[in-house]
């Protein structure tokens, strides 16, 4: 069973006069453990996929599976478990909250998950958090806030956030859109560790060096998919 | 979403925003504060009310001519043929078993005149029982003796009427005119105060049949009496009832009125005052709610991007829900709270001052003030923090 299986979604967006085909009969199959990387210029659509994929978004038309079962059936409870469970979402922009220490921003999913499952103490989710930051490198910047630290931090603390409830999958939307090479290096390096532990990740991206380094590559333009190929193991 | 995790987040944001929290309280803290002090106050003047009513005897019992409506309860309707008279007064003073003491009392108003001075006062006729009844106390001389009663023309001044007209000097044995003709003074009451409004210092007694001479009358103003106890007082009244209606060829033409019973129509007004009052202090409470609701509508708005990240991560609606609603229902409780604090201390306060009114805040007064700072916080926190968890995901994201 596919983790991932989307065929014809459809979204399109009216402003005005003009209608906008964000996505036009988009289908794919993403296997568990796969890594994935998915291309195209700007305004292609790429944004509004993963929102899609991540359970932000729903699609006009098309099917989407997710571990089997059809999505649209999902009520809005179900939805936020899975995004809660099963999905790690990493935003271009961070999203953190500006008033919350890192350690807070980590924490906060968890705070939901204690509803799914009472055995979530504060010292547990405490530790959890804890253990995510350190994957990431950022043990020692556990009480700054946002403000207070480098835009590859902040990814840092995004990514720890999206880890640390051991999702399946990790979507994440140009993660190193905002940041210099360097920093861009290291994140993507995190995610590779991830994958090689099990974990499925789709990263939409600018740079065609970061995304030569996903095992397959996807392409979009103008909301269809274009391209759909697997590199070479290497 | 955990309790304490909903409490953490209330706090936080509270903290977050002081300035705008402590302004947005304001009006908790007016409305809980005016609702408490008006309830004091009316609690304090049912109090003042119900000890100075007991302070004249719950054992007493009064008789009107004439029959009271017992559905309006209004006053008796006396007519020129329902009559009380000596012979009734008599009639219960043998008869009675719960009856401590009894008398026949005639009340108008005269001039009481010594030398060139005249002192206009309401003379109160009765018989020597009175001072059991009324609770009165003797300064000088005596009151009437059970001798003296019949008529003669000797009377017993007020504290106030004795000063009034001999100053420091001893009136004992000294003549006074009432309405023109001499009577006696044999004493002077000691001075009691004022208690209802109503002051005994300034009333001149003299015996029952001198009264009625004196107003030319035979009819008596009413009859007093005390009960033995105060589980006595019902059966005083129906023993009254049974004896006056016997007398009076079976027709009942008179009311029978206890103190115990008029303290009751009295406690029932005030309390009613003490819900009114409560009720319109109530309305600075919606003018609070609303304060509440306003700012935390501006919160949602100013937090849409931070309910999408929570609801990115996991946060159910449900939650975003809980999250708003604690914090409406944290800035009502804690605004209420401040306005208990403030409002019990100044009736505390109050009550150092001038401790003859005692309206300190009665107790109970936290279970209302807490009940409804909360039922506000719940009431006008709904909608905004329902707003608030329905906004789309992604819309909540994209905003700027
Ligand atoms: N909420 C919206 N309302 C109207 N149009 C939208 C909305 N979201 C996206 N679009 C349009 O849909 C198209 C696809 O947008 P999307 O954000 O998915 O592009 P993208 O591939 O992520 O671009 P980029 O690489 O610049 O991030 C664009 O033309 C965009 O203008
Ligand atoms: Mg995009």
């Amino acid at each position: 069973m596919a983790l991932i299986e989307i065929s014809n979604l459809r979204k399109v967006f009216r402003m005005g006069d003009e209608v906008i085909h964000a996505l036009d009969r988009a289908s794919f199959t993403i296997e568990e453990g796969d890594f994935v990387s998915i291309v195209g210029p700007s305004g292609c659509g790429k944004s509004t996929l993963m929102n899609i994929l991540g359970l932000l978004d729903s699609p006009d038309e098309g099917q989407y599976t997710l571990e089997g079962h059809p999505v649209q059936t999902l009520s809005d409870n179900q939805r936020a478990e899975l995004r809660n469970q099963k999905i790690g979402f990493v935003f271009q922009t961070f999203n953190l909250l500006p008033r919350a220490s890192a350690l807070r921003n980590v924490e906060m999913p968890l705070v939901y998950s204690a509803s799914y499952d009472r055995s979530f103490s504060p010292v547990k989710m405490r530790e959890m958090a804890l253990q995510a930051l350190d994957r990431v490198g950022l043990s020692q910047r556990v009480a700054h806030k946002p403000n207070e630290l480098s835009g590859g931090q902040r990814q840092r603390v995004a990514i720890a956030r999206a880890l640390v409830n051991r999702p399946k999958l990790v979507l994440a939307d140009e993660p190193t859109g905002n940041l210099d090479s360097k920093s861009g290096q290291d994140i993507l390096q995190l995610f590779e560790r991830l994958n090689s532990e099990g974990v499925t990740v789709v990263m939409v991206t600018h740079d065609p060096k970061i995304a030569e380094r996903a095992r397959r590559v996807i392409a979009m333009l103008d909301g269809k998919i274009t391209e759909d190929r697997r590199r070479a193991h290497s | 979403m955990p309790i304490r995790e909903i409490l953490v987040l209330a706090l936080e944001s509270f903290l977050a925003n002081k300035l705008r929290s402590g302004l947005t309280m304001l009006g908790m803290i007016i409305g809980v504060g005016a609702v408490v002090l008006l309830v004091s106050i009316g609690n304090g003047a049912r109090n003042y009310i119900t000890s100075e009513f007991e302070g004249l005897g719950t054992n007493l019992i009064s008789v009107q001519p004439g029959r009271t409506d017992k559905k309006t309860m209004g006053p008796p309707v006396g007519g020129a043929k329902e009559k009380l008279t000596l012979a009734d007064v008599d009639a219960l003073e043998r008869q009675s078993l719960n009856l401590e003491a009894v008398t026949g009392v005639m009340f108008g108003s005269a001039s009481v005149k010594v030398g060139d001075r005249t002192v206009n006062t309401s003379l109160l006729g009765s018989n020597e029982q009175l001072t059991v009844i009324l609770n009165i106390r003797i300064q000088a001389g005596e009151f009437f003796s059970p001798e003296v009663e019949s008529g003669r023309r000797v009377v017993v001044l007020g504290f106030n009427v004795a000063r009034q007209l001999f100053d420091e000097e001893n009136p004992i044995g000294k003549l006074v005119k009432i309405n023109g003709s001499e009577h006696r003074v044999i004493g002077v009451t000691a001075k009691s105060g004022q208690s209802l409004g109503f002051n005994m210092d300034d009333l001149t007694f003299v015996p029952t049949r001198t009264a009625m001479r004196l107003f030319n009358d035979d009819r008596l103003f009413g009859i007093r009496a005390r009960a033995k106890s105060r589980v006595s007082v019902d059966d005083a009244v129906a023993e009254i009832t049974e004896i006056l209606t016997h007398r009076h060829n079976g027709e009942e033409d008179f009311t029978v009125l206890t103190q115990y019973s008029m303290l009751q129509t009295m406690e029932t007004i005030l309390g009613m005052l003490t819900y009114v009052l409560g009720g319109i202090a109530m309305i600075s409470m919606v003018v609070g709610g609303i304060g509440i609701m306003n700012i935390m509508l501006v919160s949602v708005t100013e937090r849409t991007k931070e309910i999408g990240i929570r609801r990115a991560v996991g946060a159910r609606q449900l939650d975003i829900l809980k999250q708003f609603l604690a914090e409406a229902i944290a800035l009502s409780l804690i605004g209420g709270s401040i306005g208990l604090l403030g409002s019990v201390s100044l009736t505390y306060l109050v009550y150092l001052a001038a401790p003859k009114f005692d309206m300190r805040a009665p107790v109970w007064i936290m279970i209302p003030a807490f009940g409804i700072s909360a039922l506000t916080g719940i009431l006008f926190g709904v909608w905004p923090a329902r707003k608030a968890a329905r906004i789309e995901t992604i819309d909540a994201l994209r905003f700027e």
